[in-house]
């Protein structure tokens, strides 16, 4: 089979992307631990495990969790930046291990923005 | 039956090399078993990257990425995961702590901080499978290439501001532009994958992992600067990047992408493989065109540069790997885009192979202008067993190194080659407070003296002469006279040598010098070794407060040269001891002490 044109290669990209696409986990949201302190990576460790755990003690499995270097906002870290499907970002500032199990389930499970840490996005 | 599965397996070499084939043919046979071989697809791809944590396997759609797996793993994750939906726990990531445990690779800081665009297959695709690669758009830049005038391809990579991603940092569009402008009507494209620099895997990667990134790129190449012709210079050390150029060559030409007529235009472009001994050398272009002519792999005087006399005498671009593999993404996606990434003089991003003492060795992509902070520590995941990061050598033997102090440094064309060493192809070897600086400088230097050509003087019997400074300065035999002498000597070896090995070959020196010039002054003035390191210059000793006399240390000494009874204190022969280490490694008390030999014998005249 010869590729002749543009229409060739679309033709085989239309039919292989499909594949491509069930290589990404199909997910709701991302939740990303902003902190830019190196000294700090037991605090950041001790957020994402209390938010593993909520996670998984509310059987949620349809959210990615990061961790950042660096955010955009250096005085309220450690950060919380929370996006669901399309909607805009929503960044929490100064969370702790009890912040962050709030988030996971006010949030994350009854899609409530938590005005008290806001720090970015929402309308509080 | 739908796909319910897909199953993402690292075939990367390092991969391979733990054992990834057992685990897949468990995986197989267990899919086979349970009836699950048309609901399960199992994919074959290039290096992910997290090459310590292999053999890796990822699971789709949950994205469970499970790693350090052994053949019998696999009928777990079968069991568990595909049967019951069951994630198995004990095979995730766990971090260097122990304590995190991420599910997905998108949740492990070594993937999200990474920008990846040379290495945008490796670890999604099948590099056996060109459908995969056009899927993830492959080939639409040689088509958009094929519509229009070289002089615009020549125009967009200009823009793009890509730079030459084998070391020198020299401007590709330029380089096509003097290839293009040069008198004559046969033109030659070559691809360097001649990668030799110790720690340095970036261009096998991309060759193994998406073979067709790179062809494409020389095609798109070859249409720019009016050549049909093209080699790959790669070395026969790399049989699975030999293995999976080939079937991609094959493939395309099938497929009418590559040879005559392609795309049914009136371009043709043929490429050809050419195997090299992997010498040192022939990664230097004049050297690797006398290679690939088939004569012996020695560099010539430039000018005339290839540009303008390459291959068969007639004007020849030659790129390396990642900077090809980089072409069709900029085509695709245009040179605004690409000149957004990185600083302001280095544009894009650079492939990194993180090695030596580092968590997360492996194939990292970033944005130029990463600090080496954020490469070693955030994305490599810092310095194993609690030690304390001391230096990272940059560019191989050919670069230098750069101590804790410059860690927030950019990483880029200009502030590595202030900073004394140079970008070189990509190697980062990462060295922990263990590390004797002066041995890393010998040990480079003995790189390029063994790989030296011996047709130029200064680099031929200039890095012997240095090398037997540095032997005996590792040996306790130096003289401060020595570390002038290696300056002089290294400066003029910079300054006389022929081609580009022996003009770099001093930087590991220099660098440690400038950087860690106390270290030698130790090992000359005070016969000591600061990081306990140099053989010659320590010794073992037990502390004879913490030995318990478990005669551990004395059933592994080769030599028989420890004494001691059950429960009682044991004591070393210094004599006999070979300084092996065994004893060393093998006390579970802490109880064997590496110490300055001229402390014991210091003791002993005392005693």
């Amino acid at each position: 089979m010869k590729v002749m044109s543009l229409e060739d290669l679309q033709r085989i990209k239309e039919k292989f992307s499909k594949d491509l696409k069930l290589r990404k986990p199909k997910v709701r949201g991302k939740i990303v631990v902003g902190i830019g302190r190196h000294e700090e990576k037991d605090k950041v460790e001790r957020i994402l495990k209390a938010i593993w755990d909520e996670l998984e003690k509310n059987s949620v499995n349809d959210i990615i969790v990061t961790q950042s270097s660096g955010t955009e906002f250096h005085e309220a870290e450690p950060t919380v930046k929370v996006q669901i499907e399309e909607n805009e970002s929503v960044v929490y500032g100064h969370v702790d291990e009890e912040q962050a199990r709030r988030i996971v389930k006010e949030h994350i499970i009854n899609g409530k923005i938590l005005s008290d840490i806001l720090v970015k996005g929402g309308k509080a | 039956m739908s796909v319910k599965h897909t199953i993402l397996i690292c075939a990367g070499g390092a991969c391979i090399s733990s054992g990834e084939e057992s685990v897949k043919s468990v995986l197989e046979e267990e899919l086979k078993k349970n009836d699950l071989e048309d609901s399960v697809r199992v994919v074959q791809t290039g290096c992910m990257g997290s090459c310590n944590l292999g053999p890796i396997m990822i699971v789709y759609p949950e994205g469970v990425f499970y790693q350090k797996l052994k053949p019998q793993d696999a009928k777990k994750i079968v069991e568990e995961h595909l049967l019951k939906g069951k994630i198995v726990s004990s095979l995730l990531h766990r971090g260097p702590t122990g304590k995190v445990e991420p599910h997905a690779k998108e949740e492990l800081p070594f993937f999200t901080e990474q920008v990846k665009i040379a290495t945008r297959n490796l670890g999604l695709i099948d590099p056996f499978n060109i459908n995969e690669y056009i899927a993830n758009d492959g080939y639409f830049a040689l088509e958009k290439v094929l519509k229009s005038s070289p002089e615009w391809v020549i125009e967009e990579i200009k823009k793009s501001g890509l730079r030459g991603r084998g070391g020198a940092g020299f401007p590709t569009g330029l380089k096509w532009e003097f290839t293009r402008k040069a008198p004559g009507d046969e033109k030659y494209v070559i691809c360097n994958a001649d990668e030799g620099d110790p720690g340095a895997f970036m261009d096998r990667s991309v060759l193994e992992g998406d073979p067709h990134s790179v062809i494409e790129g020389m095609e798109i190449a070859g249409y720019a600067i009016g050549s049909h012709h093209g080699y790959i210079y790669v070395r026969a050390e790399y049989p699975l990047a030999i293995e999976r150029l080939n079937n991609a060559i094959s493939q395309a030409k099938r497929y009418g992408l590559l040879g005559e007529n392609i795309l049914n235009t009136d371009f043709s472009f043929d490429i050809e493989l050419r195997i090299g001994a992997g010498a040192f050398v022939c990664g230097e272009e004049t050297a690797l065109i006398q290679s690939v002519e088939g004569l012996r792999g020695q560099p010539v005087q430039k000018p005339p540069f290839p540009a303008q006399k390459g291959v068969w005498g007639k004007p020849t671009v030659i790129n390396n790997v990642e900077t090809l593999a980089n072409i069709p993404v900029i085509i695709n996606k245009g040179a605004e885009w690409f000149a957004s990434i990185g600083t302001e003089k280095s544009k894009g991003t650079k492939v990194f192979a993180l090695s030596g003492k580092i968590n997360n060795a492996g194939l990292v992509e970033v944005p130029m202008g990463t600090t080496l902070r954020k490469i070693i520590f955030d994305i490599g995941g810092g310095i194993p067993n609690g030690k304390k990061f001391k230096a990272v050598q940059t560019g191989g033997p050919s670069g230098g190194c750069i101590p804790a102090e410059y860690l927030d440094t950019p990483v880029d064309y200009e502030s590595l080659t202030k900073l004394g060493t140079i970008m070189g192809s990509g190697g980062m070897v990462v060295m922990d407070e263990d590390t004797c600086m002066v041995d890393v400088a010998r040990y480079f230097l003995q790189f390029s003296a063994d790989e030296s050509c011996g047709k130029c003087t200064p680099c031929r019997e200039g890095t012997r002469k240095m090398l037997e400074i540095l032997d005996r300065i590792v040996e306790g035999k130096g003289k401060m006279e020595d570390l002038d002498m290696l300056e002089e000597l290294a400066l003029t070896i910079k300054d006389t040598a022929l081609c580009g090995l022996g003009q770099t070959a001093p930087n590991p020196v220099l660098s440690t010098l400038k950087y860690f010039r106390d270290e030698y002054e130790a090992h000359i003035k005070e016969k000591r070794c600061p990081a306990k390191s140099c053989k010659a210059l320590i010794a073992y000793q037990i502390d004879p407060n913490a030995c318990v006399g478990c005669t551990a240390c004395a059933k592994v000494c080769p030599v028989g040269a420890i004494s001691g009874e059950v429960r009682k204190v044991h004591e070393i022969d210094q004599e006999k001891c070979i300084k092996c280490g065994s004893c060393y490694e093998v006390c579970k008390f802490d109880a064997v002490k590496k110490v300055d030999a001229v402390d014991l014998k210091l003791n002993i005249k005392n005693e």
